[in-house]
C-alpha cells in the first residue's frame, strides 16, 4: 500500500519506520524543516517532504491522488481534522485515518466522516484502567 | 437572539460589542483571559475561558441554545473545526467562520458553514481604492448572483430605473443621491453621478457593463 503520513514528530517517525519495515510505500509530510531533515536522516531521504499538510497542493504533491491511506498524526486536532477533510473532498481514493489528542474529539471526527479515528489518550487510559482493575483482584 | 463568538481578538471583540449593543445575548469564548480586556469593562455578555474546539467548553458557553455561532480565532483550522462542531454536532442554525486562506474558504462553504475571507475582501477593497473604479462588485457570498455598484454616467441621465433594468436578470436596489440612499420606484429618473447598487444574475454581467461609461465597458 501507499500511505501518506502527515506530521513527522515522534509518532510519525516510528509509524513511518514500522510501515516501511512492513514493505509499504511511505511519504511523510512535515511542515517544520528541521524535523523533516531529521526524518530524512533517520529514515529514507526520499520519503520526507517539507510542507503544510493542510494545503491541498502539498497533499497533491505528496501523491494524495494515488494514496491508499492518509494518516493525520500531528499534535493538533484541528489540523488533523482539516487534513482529513481536504483529503476526502479533493482526493476520493485514500482512506482517512486521524489521531485525536483530545478523546472527546473522537466522536466529532467520526460524525464528520473521518474513516478511522484513533485516540492515543483513550487507549492508554483504557490500558491503565485494566491494569488497575487487575491489580485489585 | 443568542450568539456565541469563539475568539476574542480584534474581530471577535468588535463583533461581540456590536451584537451586544444591538440588544443580543452574547457569549464570548477565548483561551486567554487577558483577551477579554478588549471588550471593555461594561460589556454585558458572558465570558467563557477555554478552547472553542472542545465540546464541553462550547456547552458551557451555551452552544445548545445559540441562534448563531461565529468563529474568529487566529487559526483557520481552529475556526473551521469549531464551526463544524457547532453546525454538525450541535445543529446550530447559522454558523460563520473567518478563514484567511481563500482556497480553504471556498472549500468549506460546501460543508454548510458560511465563510468570510478577509484576504479576498481586503484585497478587493484595496484594489478598488487604488484603481478608483466607477464600477465594483460588493462582497456577497453567493456564486449565482452578484451585487454591483456603479456611478451613473451622463449617458444614463434622464433614463428611468425601469429602462435600465432587465426583468429576471437585474434589479436596482438602491440609488445613492446627494448622500441619501433611495429605494427607487421604477419611474425614478436617474441623474449623472447617482451611485447605483444593482443585484445582477451571474449570467447578466454583460447587461450591466453596457450601462457603464463606454470607457469602462471597453475594459
Amino acid at each position: 500500500m501507499f500511505i501518506i503520513v502527515v506530521g513527522g514528530g515522534k509518532l510519525g517517525t516510528y509509524l513511518a519506520r514500522a510501515l516501511l519495515e512492513a514493505h509499504h510505500e511511505v511519504v511523510v509530510v512535515e511542515k517544520i524543516e528541521r524535523k523533516a531533515q531529521a526524518l530524512a536522516q533517520t529514515l529514507n531521504a526520499e520519503i520526507a517532504q517539507i510542507g503544510d499538510g493542510c494545503d491541498p497542493l502539498v497533499l497533491e504533491e505528496a501523491g494524495a491522488g494515488r494514496a491508499d491511506a492518509i494518516i493525520a498524526d500531528t499534535g493538533d486536532d484541528e489540523d488533523n481534522l482539516v487534513i482529513c477533510l481536504i483529503t476526502k473532498k479533493r482526493f476520493a481514493k485514500p482512506r482517512t485515518i486521524a489521531r485525536v489528542n483530545n478523546p472527546k474529539n473522537k466522536q466529532i471526527f467520526e460524525e464528520l466522516g473521518i474513516d478511522s479515528v484513533v485516540s492515543g489518550t483513550e487507549i492508554v487510559m483504557n490500558m491503565v484502567a485494566q491494569e488497575v482493575e487487575r491489580a485489585r483482584h | 437572539m443568542k450568539y456565541l463568538i469563539v475568539g476574542c481578538g480584534r474581530v471577535g471583540a468588535t463583533l461581540a460589542k456590536r451584537l451586544a449593543r444591538a440588544g443580543h445575548d452574547v457569549t464570548v469564548v477565548d483561551e486567554v483571559s487577558t483577551a477579554f480586556k478588549r471588550l471593555g469593562r461594561d460589556f454585558p455578555g458572558k465570558l467563557v475561558l477555554g478552547t472553542g474546539i472542545d465540546v464541553d467548553v462550547l456547552c458551557r458557553a451555551g452552544v445548545e441554545q445559540a441562534d448563531g455561532v461565529a468563529t474568529c480565532t487566529q487559526g483557520d483550522n481552529r475556526n473551521i473545526m469549531a464551526a463544524l462542531i457547532a453546525k454538525h454536532h450541535f445543529k446550530v442554525k447559522t454558523v460563520v467562520a473567518r478563514i484567511y486562506d481563500p482556497m480553504r474558504a471556498a472549500m468549506y462553504r460546501d460543508f454548510g458553514v458560511l465563510t468570510i475571507c478577509p484576504t479576498t475582501v481586503g484585497a478587493h477593497l484595496m484594489a478598488h481604492a487604488l484603481l478608483q473604479e466607477s464600477y465594483r462588485k460588493l462582497p456577497y457570498e453567493r456564486s449565482d448572483v452578484e451585487v454591483v455598484e456603479f456611478v451613473a454616467s451622463e449617458s444614463l441621465a434622464g433614463r428611468t430605473v425601469d429602462e435600465i433594468t432587465t426583468t429576471g436578470k437585474t434589479r436596482v436596489s438602491v440609488v445613492v443621491r446627494d448622500d441619501a440612499s433611495l429605494i427607487p420606484a421604477n419611474d425614478l429618473r436617474l441623474r449623472a453621478g447617482d451611485k447605483i447598487v444593482m443585484v445582477v444574475a451571474h449570467d447578466a454581467e454583460a447587461e450591466v457593463r453596457k450601462l457603464i461609461t463606454p470607457a469602462m465597458a471597453a475594459r
